[in-house]
């Protein structure tokens, strides 16, 4: 029987890492199995990949164990203090993964990172969003200028917690995009009004205000948001609302009125309570 | 796309080339395209884990000097643990460790 000969320019098993040199952009959002999440954390650890700018492992399940394991790998890795974009997008991280990563944030072990999307980790919940928070709060050189946290499941303690970060200065230079907060009421928007109010999202460029169908924002509350919003945020320039509920289009009405700025609300598909 | 496969100088591999091509012509593209290709981007596509072992092969070529490549995605396309295997092994990974 014949065998199949590799050509002698072929090393079985042996990479050539100069390929990889020059990489930027690695995304594997394939739902790889655990050994593979430690063979790239190992791999990092090695030195391959040592340019890359944006890692994009969404829509794989990564245990907290896992996320240690990659986020030691990048810590040894050059690419350590170039990675600007980290997406976790729909990789099941529940609050022990969100602790992890804040630690590393609080390290400052990812000084370059810009942009954080996280969405879609519903099981974060509002203990995962504080952890993540403290991390901010704690770190001294975050740069984070774009925080997606869509459907996570974050409630009162999670908005609390954020706007504790944002109050802090932690996300000075930030703009802040998608935040999913469902339920929220009247008295739970004070903290992130607060927060506005000493400036901590001055360089705020776009609020996404996204809820569930099955949670109403009164009017009142809006109002608050959207006032401080504008009032404390000079380089605002969206701001989505989709399912605000009842009487928000007069209270943008009067915000258009009073705030003669150019400013796009998306609010179109308002949501009319029976 | 056969001659696509004699193609040299590519900068980006097109899609819709690797969604119908054969395993043949997706080894031919890749391997005279990689010295000069930026992005290798599998996205809208398949990649079945015989293709992943091709790439894996050229990764491993020590023809290839000089460092171009800018991007790899492989977005939702594998067909199972077996493709990435054979990808994290092309990269420096040890066998007996993935």
């Amino acid at each position: 029987m014949m065998m199949a000969v590799r050509p002698k320019s072929f090393s079985p098993w042996v990479a050539n890492p100069k390929i990889f040199e020059a990489v930027q952009t690695f995304s594997f959002c394939d739902n790889l199995a655990t050994v593979h999440l430690h063979a790239l954390g190992s791999l990092l650890g090695k030195g391959v990949l040592p340019n890359v700018q944006c890692f994009d492992l969404s829509s794989t399940r990564i245990a907290s164990e896992d996320l240690a394991v990659l986020l030691r790998g990048i810590e040894q890795s050059a690419c350590a203090d170039k990675l600007q974009h980290l997406a976790l997008s729909s990789c099941s991280i529940c609050p022990e993964g969100a602790e992890v990563l804040g630690l590393a944030i609080g390290r400052d072990i990812l000084p370059s990172l810009l942009h954080l999307n996280i969405s879609r980790n519903a099981g974060l919940g509002d203990e995962g969003v504080s952890f993540l928070a403290r991390g901010l709060q704690t770190s001294s050189r975050t740069k984070l200028k774009i925080l997606q946290l869509s459907s996570v499941g974050m409630g009162d303690a999670g908005l609390k917690s954020l706007a504790g970060a944002i109050s802090s200065g932690a996300l000075e230079h930030c703009s802040f995009f998608g935040a999913d907060y469902n339920n929220p009421s009247l008295r739970n928007l004070f903290p992130f009004a607060t927060a506005l109010k000493s400036g901590g999202l001055r360089n705020l460029a776009n609020f996404n205000f996204t809820q569930g169908h099955d949670s109403a924002v009164v009017p009142a509350s809006v109002a608050i948001l959207l006032y401080s919003l504008l009032e404390h945020c000079p380089n605002l320039k969206s701001i989505d609302l989709p399912n605000v509920g009842p009487g928000a289009s007069e209270v943008i009405g009067d915000m258009r009125t009073t705030f003669k700025r150019r400013l796009t609300i998306k609010a179109d598909d308002i949501y009319v309570w029976p | 796309m056969e001659r696509l496969g004699n193609c040299v100088g590519l900068k980006e591999l097109p899609e819709a080339a690797l969604a119908y091509a054969s395993v043949d012509i997706k080894k031919r593209l890749v391997r005279a395209t990689l010295a000069s290709l930026k992005n290798l981007v599998f996205r809208h596509c398949f990649v079945d884990n015989e293709t992943c072992g091709h790439l894996a092969d050229v990764f491993r070529s020590e023809r290839i000097l000089v460092p171009q490549l800018q991007s790899i995605c492989f977005d939702g396309v594998l067909d199972d643990d077996g493709g990435a295997t054979q990808i994290f092994q092309s990269m420096g990974c040890q066998s007996k460790d993935i």
